[in-house]
């Protein structure tokens, strides 16, 4: 994603040409964020809406010492966080239903798992619990410590780790059951 | 399943999993988004104006039609409001006859915009009926020259003469006529601010001129006031700092002899300091090693080696905090209940000095999100810190009021003001730090139909 010198400083004159051309540019990238902390499409929109109002609010902040997707992309993570704590209605100790692992296919043994649709790992991750979807999201795209997650969630390192835990059980399974119903319907078909 | 029954390197596949595939993963965003992000937008820039933010071209246009507009009005009044004198309480007739004819009053006739000049031979003298209750009414005439045969029109029959000096009181200096057909008036150490309700004669080579100015009649009337009042707020908390407040206001005034009461409602834009705390980690360097590229024996001392090296940065992770300030803004009612006095007044300006208290009401609170970049840092936590504000305020207010009549109706004014916060806007403040503000108040006042007793 490249942002010309052009649009960034029309956007930092407050041209709206400008800034259509830059939402033009990142929208999609940044919903593909925002699509991974949020619950569904509806949510995720209120805040790239939310995200992209900051950026454009704030562009002339931008440095230009690192890449400005780098920046934007930053900006969407922080109004997700923001978004999720408040509206963060129940705190980390949710339990999720127990998993019985005799169902979890051995995933070695079923096809690789890079055949699976991203739109099908992106409803996974969706239908998380909220404290869990953050960590997971937290510690594996965007690569912070459970230190981090701890400080930024507000929680113990220990939930972080926890959490991070349960959501990949829970992930896990998901998978399991995708690759059931495929070969289930491989042999119907 | 406890963790230590996660298969080994599981965890970190299904994380490569997702990271893989979403990583880079798009979503076309719907029409209504680009829509919802321009509405925003713009609505922001509304909400975000004020009276520094306007472009210097906006100014010089807006400062240009103000000044047309006030030049037509100055016009358009001057040309058309003829008998006023005081447009706030003084009425002047004029009228002019041959000599010898009965003079035909001429309707409201502004001597100023006629240049009528009377000579200024001695032998033009003014004579002066004072008409009235039949009781009352008298004529006024230098011994030297009699009054004129027909009596003015509204002169009842004339009463025997006064010393003009036993009526009149000295006369104020904001109320001299600049008329040069009042020399001769004048010449005589009056003025005709001094002759309410009388008619004055005057003998000039075209004929008789008369003129009367009626005693002001209006003891009570209302106007409206609508105006903007930028204002500087001074805080004094754990640092003092000021900002810049904004107020519409939308005021009637009852107004009786000299005095005024004054109430209304204002509608105020107050901003303040947010206060956050920011925890972030950087990579930065905490000293350095030396390392050694290459090393060779000294070929004239056998027995040294040479170590060429280089100082190596060391780098590790650092936990910062940050203060960090945001400039929020809350929305304020307030309700004022202002006393005045006139202090002065003539045909065009009037200053009133107005003061009395005045509530605030907080009706809303917009919390400007802080953001905080730091290149190579990453944010783990923003703490905030900003106190929360009291719903009610009150505090005492001191304006002038400086108008300047642009029509009979219709004035511009200009209101410096002070005003002292009696309790803090936050908790957490002392009263004694309480806040005060300065502003000046721009904006037009409608007086409606006087009132008479």
């Amino acid at each position: 994603m490249i942002v010309e010198d052009s649009i960034l400083e029309g956007c930092i004159a407050g041209k709206r040409s400008a800034q259509s051309q830059l939402y033009k540019k990142c929208a999609s990238t940044m919903l593909g964020v925002c699509m991974r902390y949020a619950s569904n499409r509806d949510e995720a929109e209120d805040i790239v809406q939310e995200g992209f109002i900051k950026v454009f609010q704030r562009i002339s902040s931008f440095r230009k010492e690192g890449s400005f997707e780098g920046w934007i992309k930053r900006i969407m993570i922080n109004q997700a966080l923001n978004h999720y704590r408040k509206n963060r209605k129940m705190p980390f100790t949710s339990v999720i239903e127990e998993i019985d692992e005799t169902e979890i296919v051995d995933m070695e043994e079923s096809e690789p798992m890079d055949v699976i649709p991203a739109d099908t790992l992106l409803g996974m991750i969706q239908k998380l619990p909220e404290g869990y979807k953050m960590v997971f999201n937290l510690y594996v795209f965007e690569e912070f410590s459970h230190k981090e997650i701890a400080e930024s969630l507000n929680v113990s390192e220990s939930t972080s780790k926890t959490q991070l835990l349960k959501a990949r059980r829970l992930l896990r399974k998901k998978i399991s059951d995708y690759k059931q119903s495929k070969k289930s319907t491989k042999i119907h078909g | 399943m406890d963790s230590s029954k996660f298969p080994a390197g599981e965890g970190e596949q299904i994380d490569d999993l997702f990271r893989k595939t979403l990583g880079d993963h798009t979503v076309e965003p719907s029409g209504n988004l680009w829509k919802g992000v321009s509405r925003r937008l713009l609505w922001k820039e509304i909400s975000r104006f004020n009276f520094t933010n306007i472009p210097q071209g906006y100014w010089i246009s807006g400062t240009a039609a103000i000044i047309m507009i006030l030049g037509l009005l100055y016009f358009y009044s001057g040309s058309h409001q003829s008998t006023r004198v005081n447009p706030a309480s003084e009425q002047v007739i004029a009228g002019k006859s041959h000599t010898g004819n009965n003079p035909a009053t001429s309707p409201s006739v502004n001597p100023a915009e006629k240049n009528i000049v009377a000579p200024k031979q001695e032998s033009v003298t003014p004579i002066l009926h004072k008409p009235g209750l039949p009781g009352k009414t008298q004529m006024i005439a230098s011994a030297s020259v009699p009054a004129p045969g027909p009596a003015p029109h509204r002169a009842e029959t004339p009463a025997p003469a006064e010393p003009v000096a036993s009526l009149l009181n000295p006369p104020a200096a904001s109320e001299r006529w600049s008329l040069s057909m009042l020399d001769p008036i004048k010449a005589k150490g009056l003025t005709l601010a001094d002759l309410y309700d009388t008619i004055i004669s005057f003998q000039t080579p075209q004929g008789i001129l008369k003129i009367q100015k009626i005693k002001p009649m209006s003891v009570q009337s209302f106007s409206a006031d609508f105006g903007v009042t930028p204002e500087l707020i001074k805080y004094n908390t754990t640092h003092s700092y000021s900002e810049m407040n904004y107020w519409l206001n939308a005021r009637i005034s009852y107004h009786f002899s000299k005095f005024t009461v004054q109430t209304g409602i204002a509608l105020g834009y107050v901003y303040d300091e947010g206060k956050y705390q920011t925890k972030y980690i950087s990579k930065d360097s905490i000293g350095y090693f030396t390392s050694i590229i290459s090393f060779y024996v000294n070929p004239d001392n056998q027995n040294e080696i040479i170590f060429n090296t280089k100082d190596v940065p060391v780098y590790d992770s650092l936990q910062h905090f940050s203060d960090d300030r945001t400039r929020n803004r809350y929305t304020y009612i307030e309700l004022p209940l202002l006393f005045g006095y006139q202090l002065f007044e003539s045909n065009k300006l009037s200053l009133d000095l107005m003061a009395g208290p005045a509530f605030t009401f907080l009706i809303g609170t917009r919390l400007a999100e802080p953001y905080i970049e730091y290149p190579n840092a990453r944010i783990i936590r923003i703490d905030d810190n900003t106190a929360q504000r009291v719903k009610m305020n009150w505090k005492i207010s001191l304006s002038l009021h400086l108008e300047y009549r642009v029509s009979k109706n219709l004035g511009c004014y200009l209101e410096p003001s002070y005003k002292y916060y009696f309790n803090a806007f936050t908790d957490k403040e002392q009263t004694s730090s309480s806040p005060y503000s300065i502003g000046i108040g721009l904006g037009i006042r409608y007086h409606f139909g006087k009132i008479t007793k």
